[in-house]
């Protein structure tokens, strides 16, 4: 009776032993959001391992958080798509090199009524945005410091104008990731902001629709590689592996690769 | 050693809860042979009396001697009145009190759980016994840790009369010889069989002590006289 | 309705194609829920079982602590966590952040206040009973804790149970630590919090469904060990 008890054990034991990794030979990725909600690491891991022999784990905390967590010297390398948050981590000395690497496009979403009603002269980002502020139309904001909350806070920064001080009415911040941003603006009918990598992945588009895009600005994805002397532990050389793979043309050619729905969303730079 | 010598001295001895006197100061020669009945009225202070000797309360004043040395020197075990039984089997709940399990012991266990009827119920759930088998089986776990005095409080109070008369009996026959026994009662026909000397509480105070035969001849307290004719329960 | 009902068919349809990914999520849920079980009850329930029936100076103050540590938010402890194993924290050096040995002193650290709590709480009952008998035979506290233990056998793997009800429910505090990283730190629920923020509200129901039905089967299954191998022979207690 003991006997059978103590085998189960020893059964669970090994089965739970069974799926160990050692992070030893990995290198950490502190990572944006909207890159690990494409699926884009999915489709890269393997490749970039076949090439360089690199396993990578992505931590995919947002934009500001993940900057935060290399200045803690939390990980091996920053992909992050907010150029002035890079430029500033580079200027606090703990950033080495910053490279260009990948881009896609801003582009606004909106409900259906809109596009058809024609309710936006221009399909300009900027001009919209404008119109949006001065007719109050609801505008869901991600409010949680991501590459995608700094482009729309520039914006505003640009147009001088100020939605933070109407967030009881039109302008609601969720705090979410970008897929519950994009479900709130279906329930409510809003309009909020985002890549066209992560609007190809979202699948309950119901009837949110693309009502303009940034013509302008790109939405730039950049790697940045870390101060050794600030971070001992920083697999250095294993990473800049990984950034001379994504500047050589097998690199390019695996992000021109890389589909959704089987459109193009994310372009080598 | 005399007679004297043997016997148990209670000097001074008071216990207290929250300021209140439950045993107030006693001092009294109890005898070191046989069989004392603590015998009184339900709150009289028997319990507390018998935990005192027991060393289970610790007394507001006041010391327990026998032979010029405190009563921790003894060995004690103690019965109390609701059984106190383990998870367990009725042989395992006798093992559990030894410090070390030999074969001698486990033999000893045996046999003492034979006198007490309980030897085919060994390997059955002791949780599962009667009121009075469980009791029998607490007799038996007090008795095989070898003590030399027993102290029991009111064991066959709530258990069935083939029980009681089988621990009165064991009681009698087998320990009365060899061992110290004080035994808690309100029962006064209890009292009369078992008893060789009678500690008589009323109120937390000693009012009566003698031999069996003078308290049930000669009460000297009115108290006593009321309670044997049965009067006060 | 009709997300519940895509619900249902995602998750029918993960099990039946035996999705591997799937499969490697649930066995790692299980091995961070067995063995921050496993810890927290070795420490706790002894311990649980020692503050109940002893008592000294400080046991209340503990016993009070220990009680208000049941309270302790996931995220909280996750966020300490992450600062104490961080590289620029005081265990950095070992370098285990972002791996599943952190996501289990996260938990034990939450799951280990509610094993004693629980456990004080049950042991204490049965103290009030067995105290004096302990006493008169000059039991040993070792032998009186085992024993206390032992005779609350039944009850305690209800405690148990708690504690890898709340493990296989959590989700704030490993998924800071631990990072969600594929393959590695990736559990069930982190798997649903990520589904979520995603929008694929169906899989991550889905997920849902099938951790609920782990968690269940689980239990039964300790349910059925213990009515086998915990009951006292010769007897229905």
């Amino acid at each position: 009776m003991k006997n059978i008890f103590s085998r189960i054990v020893i059964i669970l034991a090994l089965l739970a032993l069974s799926s160990s990794y050692v992070l030893a030979d990995n290198i950490i990725i502190q990572s944006s959001t909207s890159l690990k909600n494409s699926g884009f690491y999915r489709y890269l891991t393997p490749i970039l391992k076949q090439y360089t022999g690199i396993d990578i784990g992505v931590v995919a905390v947002g934009t500001g958080q993940a900057i935060k967590n290399m200045k803690n010297c939390d990980g091996d390398v920053l992909i992050t798509h907010a150029k002035e948050a890079e430029l500033e981590f580079l200027k606090s000395g703990f950033g080495l090199e910053r490279f260009e690497f990948m881009y896609n496009h801003w582009v606004v979403i909106g409900p259906e009524e809109a596009k058809k009603e024609h309710r936006f002269d221009s399909n300009e980002m900027r001009e919209i945005l404008k119109k949006i502020y001065e007719q109050k139309e609801k505008f869901i904001s991600r409010g949680d410091n991501s590459g995608t909350h700094m482009k729309e806070l520039s914006i505003w920064k640009n147009l001088a104008l100020k939605p933070e001080d109407f967030t009881e009415t039109w302008y609601l911040e969720t705090g979410s990731g970008q897929g519950a941003t994009l479900m709130v603006a279906s329930e409510v009918g809003a309009f909020t902001i985002t890549d066209t990598a992560t609007w190809y992945a979202f699948n309950k588009k119901r009837d949110l629709k693309i009502i303009g895009r940034d013509n302008s600005n790109l939405n730039t994805y950049s790697i940045t590689t870390i101060n050794p002397r600030k971070c001992k532990h920083v697999k250095s050389s294993a990473v800049e592996k990984i950034v001379e793979f994504l500047k050589s043309t097998i690199g390019k050619n695996t992000i021109s690769n890389f589909r959704l729905n089987n459109s193009n969303v994310f372009f080598p730079i | 050693m005399t007679p004297e010598d043997s016997q148990i001295i209670i000097r001074d001895l008071s216990f207290n809860i929250e300021g209140k006197a439950l045993l107030h100061n006693t001092s009294l020669s109890l005898s070191g042979d046989g069989i004392t009945v603590l015998l009184g009225a339900n709150g009289a202070g028997k319990t507390i009396f018998l935990k005192l000797l027991a060393g289970l309360l610790t007394p507001r004043s006041g010391t327990i001697t026998s032979n010029k040395k405190t009563l921790e020197m003894k060995t004690r075990s103690f019965v109390s009145q609701e059984p106190v039984i383990l998870r367990r089997t009725v042989l395992k709940n006798m093992l559990f009190v030894l410090p070390r399990i030999t074969h001698e012991e486990g033999t000893l266990a045996k046999g003492l759980l034979k006198m007490m009827g309980l030897n085919e119920k060994e390997h059955q759930n002791a949780l599962t016994l009667s009121a009075g088998e469980k009791q029998r089986l607490c007799l038996a776990r007090a008795i095989i840790t070898n003590p030399e005095i027993l102290l029991l409080d009111e064991p066959t109070a709530n258990i069935e009369p083939n029980s009681t008369t089988l621990i009165e009996k064991y009681l009698i026959q087998k320990v009365r010889s060899f061992r110290k026994i004080f035994f808690v009662t309100h029962d006064i026909n209890q009292a009369r069989r078992l008893a060789d000397e009678i500690v008589f509480i009323d109120t937390g105070r000693v009012i009566e002590h003698s031999s069996s035969e003078n308290f049930f001849k000669n009460p000297k307290t009115k108290e006593a006289r009321k309670y044997i004719s049965g009067k006060i329960n | 309705m009709n997300d519940i009902s895509e619900a249902f068919v995602s998750s029918l349809g993960l099990i039946l194609f035996l999705d591997t990914e799937l499969l490697e999520i649930i066995l790692l849920s299980f091995k961070i829920t067995f063995y921050a079980v496993l810890i927290s009850s070795v420490l706790g329930i002894p311990l649980g079982a020692f503050l109940a029936s002893t008592k000294f100076k400080f046991r209340n103050t503990i016993v009070s602590i220990l009680f208000g540590m049941m309270g302790l938010p996931p995220v909280v402890v996750g966020l300490f966590v992450y600062l104490v194993f961080s590289r620029s924290g005081s265990l950095g050096w070992m370098g285990l952040l972002y791996s599943p040995t952190v996501m289990i002193v996260a938990q034990v650290i939450l799951i280990l206040p509610i094993i004693c709590c629980l456990t004080f709480q049950i042991i204490e009952s049965l103290h009030a009973r067995y105290d004096e008998f302990f006493r008169s035979y000059r039991i040993t506290k070792f032998k009186s804790v085992i024993a206390y233990i032992v005779d609350s056998r039944f009850e305690l793997t209800t405690v148990i149970l708690a504690g890898i009800g709340r493990s296989i429910s959590e989700v704030g505090a490993i998924i800071i630590v631990g990072g969600n990283i594929d393959h590695i730190t990736r559990v069930m629920t982190t798997a649903i919090a990520l589904e979520t923020s995603k929008g694929n509200l169906d899989l991550a129901l889905g997920l849902g469904m099938i951790l609920l039905a782990t968690a269940v089967l689980l239990n039964g299954f300790i349910l059925f060990l213990r009515g086998k191998y915990l009951k006292v022979p010769g007897g229905t207690i």
